[in-house]
């Protein structure tokens, strides 16, 4: 019995010695933490980027007819239509820049977001940005023999972003503005600080709906705060947003001093205009 | 002392185990995963360096080589950021199964020279979590103590219930190209 255990110890041996030594060197790797799928909901900014490399090209039409204009003039579509298109580049997997252009005032706009804080918790992570913009109105719509003061055309603004999503399905934006020279028709410089909200549900991969605001807290707002409402469609390396809003302006420097119309006025308050925004990441 | 005979005379028996050395993958090395896409719309290639693993067994000999591959499938990436995205939530479900993994047995070896020899193992390839019988074919470079490995094959994403992706609303081929090229190190023990 002593030799057969001598035996077996001895055919083992070089077994044990033999056997593989490898372990992994490293631990598996943590994709960034993303919640939202896009880097903006509507008008106002998620806390997303692109990857360093990523470049974004958007274009986005609201219709300055509103929906109740009826089919005669396919409610609202005919025309004529605030347009913006959009190009951004990933500087780093946490720098997004982004340059821009809207009809509306000819402006042309540049903005920098800088992903600052990730917070990877099971049931609320949270992603905190950091977006600076500066707009140029090249071509401004004055009113009433308005002239403008030196100066008078340039804007400037700043968001902090903050998003959660919650069960992989709802996520939630709010977005503390302010807006430095926030609309080029008021008689001097007129500032704004605005609390934009939005949630963005997703029902699958592919489909999402979508609810944005931006109530003025304080300073200088047009008629009413805006709302927009709609849905998103998200394929490939595209996203398809159709919606309805009552401020027809595109941009955040734009969007952010308030809405001409009552989102749920009557009359003429009651003019929804209907957009959508096509953006495709390259 | 009778003791001592015993174990030096089974030793000596399993001394062809003695033979084995185990090669490592060498990450100092340019490996590349090359997973492509033959879409409708374009085709599109996810690549990483992120493979690691072992082959152990004889020298000068591959049949009888236990091996262990994986790749981990957070670092592929096809060269768009929305794409990786959709690519690890919405398909491959990384947060669950961020590893690929091929657990395997040589079991033909064919030299073609000094220097190369083609090879195929059988045993379990897994990715999604669904393990698959699978036949792999690899030619193999030898030079001094690093191996060179490159191979392709097909993967068949519904074989591993992984959804076959659409790329603007049109689905990619399910079978995907899997090429790999990498190198292994001697491990000193």
């Amino acid at each position: 019995m002593k030799y057969i255990s001598t035996f077996v110890i001895a055919l083992f041996i070089p077994t044990l010695l033999l056997s593989q030594s490898w372990q992994r060197k490293s631990e598996v790797v943590e994709p960034p933490l993303q919640l939202f799928h896009s880097t903006y909901a509507y008008a106002l900014p998620t806390a997303e980027t692109l990857k360093q490399g990523d470049y974004l090209y958007g274009i986005s039409h609201r219709f300055t007819l509103p929906v109740s204009s009826g089919f005669e003039q396919l409610f609202g579509i005919d025309g004529p239509v605030i347009n913006m298109m959009n190009l951004g580049y990933g500087l780093t997997d946490d720098i997004f820049l982004n340059l821009g252009r809207s009809n509306r005032e000819s402006q042309w706009w540049f903005e920098t977001k800088y992903k600052a804080i990730e917070i990877r918790n099971e049931s609320l992570p949270i992603l905190v940005s950091f977006l600076g913009g500066v707009a140029y109105s090249s071509r401004p719509t004055l009113v009433g023999g308005q002239e403008l003061e030196s100066g008078r055309d340039w804007h400037f603004y700043g968001v902090a972003i903050i998003n959660t999503l919650i069960s992989d399905k709802l996520g939630i934006g709010i977005t503390p503005t302010f807006s430095y020279n926030s609309h080029l028709q008021c008689p001097e410089v007129e500032n704004s600080v605005t609390l934009g909200a939005y949630a963005e549900y997703y029902l699958d991969d592919m489909y999402s709906i979508l609810i944005e605001t931006n109530p003025t807290i304080t300073g200088w707002r047009n008629k009413y705060d805006s709302y927009t409402v709609g849905f998103s469609m998200e394929t490939g390396g595209h996203f398809f947003k159709f919606s309805v809003s009552n401020n027809t302006a595109i941009n955040i420097q734009q969007f952010n001093s308030g809405a001409q119309s009552a989102f749920l006025g009557s009359g003429e308050n009651n003019n929804l205009h209907f957009g959508f925004q096509i953006t495709r990441n390259l | 002392m009778r003791k001592f005979i015993i174990i030096g005379f089974v030793l000596l028996l399993t001394s062809s185990s003695y033979a084995k050395v185990e090669h490592q993958v060498d990450k100092s090395k340019k490996n590349v995963v090359k997973f492509i896409s033959d879409a409708p719309v374009e085709d599109f290639e996810g690549i990483t360096s992120s493979i690691d693993g072992y082959m152990l067994g004889e020298k000068g000999d591959f049949k009888g080589t236990e091996l262990y591959f994986e790749v981990d499938l957070n670092t592929v990436d096809t060269d768009n950021g929305l794409r990786n995205r959709h690519m690890r939530e919405n398909y491959l479900h990384t947060d669950k199964y961020p590893l690929t993994t091929y657990t395997a047995n040589i079991f033909e070896s064919k030299k073609i020279d000094d220097k190369h020899y083609v090879v195929k193992a059988k045993g379990k390839f897994q990715v999604h979590g669904v393990s698959k019988e699978k036949i792999i074919e690899a030619d193999i470079y030898v030079y001094d103590n690093i191996y060179h490995v490159k191979t392709k094959f097909v993967v068949t994403l519904t074989d591993h219930k992984i959804e076959v992706p659409s790329l603007m609303l049109v689905k990619i081929d399910p079978d995907m190209d899997l090429r790999l090229d990498f190198f292994l190190k001697e491990v000193t023990q």
